[in-house]
């Protein structure tokens, strides 16, 4: 064995490189997030700020009271900057009345926002607001979700720290059994923008506000550790909106050099250091359960369905093989056979539906973006009558390709009842692999793309009877590159998308996301269980 | 000492640690290239695809160990320049690279130099090596890091990447003379490599832009057009061949993309505008659209009314251009409006209303006429 120099000139010199630790240096003026450069210029141009409220509701599924909650904190917060904070009314009434102008930046048909409309009262509401109030620059407040980092059973983010598991357990359990792992949570952020009067962008920063999962092996279920926490619940406390606000103003606040000073030490500048014990609890997770299928009780469905349209496959941007669709169709006359309904295809409904929705000029309010269910009410009563059929159908069936998400855990991807090794895309066998299994621990936990087939029932006037979704197969593979930085091997997860050219060919597969997803239609809970037990059974085989 | 032997113990779970992960380590190259084509970084243009078609005939011309026939490159959207080739003949250039480059010839001299450590299996000799370099040196490993209580691990590693960084420069310096000799067999210059990148390095500089890849680490270019200076192949004479971008695609491309390089800078990295459009402008000359651009910078740093007239007079001027996009009236009008001159700002919106009279924001420049 020869011994190298460099390996002796190591030896010599680890004395010398153990003391060599370059000291810290200050942050950027981009890296605090002033992209122009000059704190000193944001400062002496922005005196009068107008504070553009926050959209409401911020986040889909989040109370919209939250919004104002946010106004009102960011007040204060912006004026502890040294600003003088101008309401926002005169920017609300501007923003009112282009809306108006423009016909609503909503598209009436999706419910999405119309880009341009949107572009264009966005800019003039803030020209009026800068122009009335004499205003030096406008603050604008959104809410955004984010990932945090997760560090064994720390999570941190845009300044704010929390315990990955929300703070379900005790001290006991996170010092015996605390998770060990790394990767990333969903978060959500308060992300602050000041605007010059031309809606040039001087500083931009986000302030972490909580985390919207939450890592818990001790409360995880069967399939994932991830808790999810209602959206409803989101946004409810003070205190973190609080933090997040100086997280995202203390750039403004204080210098390069005081930040970094107080960095570690000080939590009224390094926010995450706001110990989680002075803050209220966070509200607690709960794991992703699949939605009710059955929206009126089956027996109700059965008692005045006896003849429904089925709408052709709606591919929604897929391309699967030759035969598919009429696969899936007649796999769907035979699963609801059992229940003797005239299954009528109607290859026009989904051109016809278009039509209907098209006449009454969309069912979404182009103002807010709200579904209007009178309308939509309208669309099925015309729909149906256009068709015409003789003897009338009691319901319409939709069916259509979907892409949605699956949770892997070691590799292996469950979701709408079907599973897929997310390494191999082979089948999934439980337990370890050197058991045979086909669980992968580099692979640990998380989200990737997948397809299922959804079904949904819905009566002439447009009320929904049942929703579901089967499974199909994974939309993408998962690989783990591993990367080594003593002492820590980090594994991390790469996703590659499948050619569409090789989905949907597996019939076995086609065929159990058609079962599963009209199974709580079709069969009675006896038989669901009985099909449950056989399945079993089978796998055992 | 038991420290150590631990640490000898965790050095070892990583050999056994990577070996054990390998396989999952790798996707097909056909996968990744779906997920690539599939993207929303993928540029979809026919005549784009056709032309860098066209210029990787000419180079596989050159090459008989080329995957002939399999070899097709695309574009991705990115603001810096890359360009690579998967083992399956996919290769991807990027828009970063073609706005940067002057010509076709550095255009093929890049892909040439992509395709090069392809043909010569690069990859596969340096993995090979790194691989008999780990088994050669476990054991005196081993000992230093047990010596040392594993404090010498870092600086073991830091060694073992700076070898591997260099032999990676000498494979990469030996590929690249392969591609500058392809490049004069088929009338290319090979000198267009250095070129390519030193002017690479200039602009990125000049942006105050950088990456870490081949294309985008300024030190690395720097190093590796110096390397290519050396080589013999730099200087070898093209042979005759058949024009050059007679139709001058590459100067349509790379033009449109610098364009819209700037107008994607002017929220996010305006101090690259000004260079993007200097350079656009010394090839093809002041446009409606370059007027615009720059007018668009000014009219973001007019925040003060002493700074309006200077934001008026680049708009003046974008709308005196025939191609003038319909914005510039738009934005005249409001610069007019907040500078207190109502005749010239219903002027100006009636003219942006003729031109653009079904604009989603349309109604609203209604109401600042009904209201000046």
């Amino acid at each position: 064995m020869r011994l190298h120099a460099s390996r002796l000139a190591v030896l010599a010199s680890l004395a010398v490189s153990a003391c060599a630790v370059p000291p810290p240096v200050a942050q950027t003026p981009q890296q605090l997030g002033f992209p122009g450069g000059a704190r000193e210029d944001v400062l002496g141009r922005c005196k009068r700020v107008g504070l553009v409220p926050v959209t409401s509701p911020p986040l889909p599924g989040v109370d919209s009271q939250a919004s104002a909650r946010i106004d009102l904190a960011a007040r204060p917060a912006l004026e502890r900057v040294g600003f003088t904070v101008v309401g926002a009314d005169g920017y609300t009434q501007a923003y009112d009345r282009f809306n108006r102008a423009v016909g609503g930046i909503y598209d009436p048909l999706l419910g999405t926002l119309r880009r341009d409309g949107y572009q264009g009262v966005i800019s003039g509401a803030r020209r009026e607001y800068v122009s009335q109030e004499h205003l030096d620059c406008i603050a604008v407040l959104s809410v955004r979700s984010t990932r945090a980092e997760m560090w064994g059973q720390y999570a941190s983010w845009d300044g704010a720290g929390e315990l990955a598991d929300g703070g379900a357990n005790s001290a006991v359990v996170h010092f015996f059994g605390g998770t060990s792992g790394q990767g990333t949570l969903s978060a959500v952020s308060l992300r602050l923008e000041l605007l010059n009067p031309e809606e040039k962008l001087l500083y931009t920063r986000d302030g972490g506000i909580q985390l919207e999962t939450y890592f818990d092996p001790h409360h995880g279920n069967d399939e994932s550790d991830f808790l999810v926490v209602p959206r409803a619940k989101l946004l409810q406390d003070d205190k973190r909106i609080e933090r997040a606000l100086v997280a995202a103003t203390v750039p403004l606040r204080y210098t390069p050099e005081q930040i970094l000073a107080a960095r570690w030490k000080d939590p009224a500048i390094d926010t995450t250091k706001i110990p989680v014990e002075s803050l209220p609890p966070l509200p607690a997770g709960a794991s992703q359960e699949r939605p009710p299928t059955l929206h009126v009780p089956r027996a109700q469905i059965l008692s005045s369905v006896h003849r429904i349209a089925l709408a052709p496959l709606a591919l929604n941007g897929f391309a699967p093989p030759p035969g598919f669709i009429e696969r899936i169709r007649a796999l769907v006359h035979e699963r609801l056979a059992p229940l003797n309904w005239e299954i009528v295809d109607v290859e026009s409904i989904n051109e016809v539906y278009s039509a209907a929705v098209r006449a009454v000029g969309g069912y979404y309010d182009p103002l807010t973006g709200k579904l209007d269910a009178e309308r939509l009410h309208t669309v099925f009563t015309n729909t149906m009558k256009t068709l015409a059929l003789t003897p009338p159908a009691d319901a319409i069936l939709a069916i259509s390709l979907v892409r949605t998400q699956a949770a892997q855990r070691n590799g292996n991807a469950e979701w709408d009842a079907a599973e897929q090794q997310a390494l191999t895309l082979g089948s999934v066998v439980k337990g370890p692999r050197l058991l045979g299994g086909t669980a992968n621990n580099t692979a640990g936990e998380g989200l990737v793309d997948a397809s299922s087939i959804q079904v949904l029932l819905r009566d002439p006037a447009g009320n929904t009877l049942y929703q579901a979704r089967g499974g199909i197969e994974l939309l993408q593979q998962l690989s783990i590159k591993t990367q080594m930085v003593y002492p820590r091997i980090t594994y991390h997860q790469q996703f590659a998308d499948r050619a569409p050219t090789e989905l949907f060919k597996d019939a076995a597969r086609n065929e159990h996301a058609v079962m599963v997803s009209l199974r709580d239609l079709a069969l009675s809970p006896e038989q669901i269980a009985a099909e449950a037990v056989a399945a079993q059974k089978a796998q055992k085989r | 000492m038991w420290r150590a032997n631990a640490v000898a113990l965790a050095v070892l779970g990583v050999i056994l640690a990577q070996t054990a992960t390998a396989a999952d380590d790798s996707l097909s190259d056909e996968r990744v290239e779906a997920s690539y084509n599939s993207g929303t970084a993928f540029v979809h243009h026919a005549g784009l695809d056709a032309y860098l078609r066209q210029v990787v005939h000419r180079l596989q011309a050159a090459n008989s160990d080329a995957p002939a026939g399999s070899l097709r490159i695309h574009v991705l959207s990115n603001d810096l320049p890359y360009a690579f080739i998967l083992g399956n003949g996919a290769g991807y250039i990027t828009t970063g690279l073609l706005e940067r480059l002057d010509d076709e010839q550095q255009l093929a001299a890049i892909i040439a130099m992509s395709l090069a450590p392809l043909v010569r299996r690069d990859q596969q000799t340096l993995t090979a090596e790194n691989r008999q370099r780990m088994l050669r040196n476990f054991l005196p490993n081993l000992l230093v890091i047990t010596a040392t209580a594993g404090l010498g691990a870092p600086m073991m590693a830091k060694a073992d990447t700076k070898a591997r960084a260099e032999r990676e420069d000498q494979a990469q310096t030996a590929s690249d003379a392969v591609a500058l000799h392809w490049l004069a067999s088929v009338g290319y210059q090979p000198r267009a490599g250095p070129a390519a990148l030193r002017r690479l390095r200039e602009l990125l500089l000049t942006e105050q832009r950088a990456g870490s890849n081949d294309l985008s680490d300024l030190e690395h270019l720097a190093a590796r057009a110096d390397r290519l200076d050396q080589s013999d192949a730099v200087n070898e004479t093209p042979v005759e061949g058949a024009p050059i971008d007679p139709a001058g695609s590459f100067d349509r491309f790379s033009l449109y993309f610098a364009l819209n390089q700037a107008a994607a800078d002017l929220d996010g990295h305006a101090v690259s505008v000004v260079p993007i459009l200097d350079r656009v402008e010394a090839r093809r000359g002041e446009t409606g659209y370059t007027a615009y651009l720059r007018a668009e910078l000014l009219r973001r740093d007019s925040a003060d009314a002493s700074s309006v007239p200077v934001a008026i007079a680049a708009y003046e001027k974008c709308v005196s251009h025939a191609d003038a996009p319909e914005s510039c009236f738009r934005e005249l009008g409001l610069l007019y409006r907040r500078s207190g001159d109502s005749a010239r700002a219903r002027e100006s919106f009636l003219a942006y209303l003729a031109h653009a009279p079904k604009a989603a924001d349309a109604p609203i420049i209604r109401t600042y006429l009904e209201n000046p």
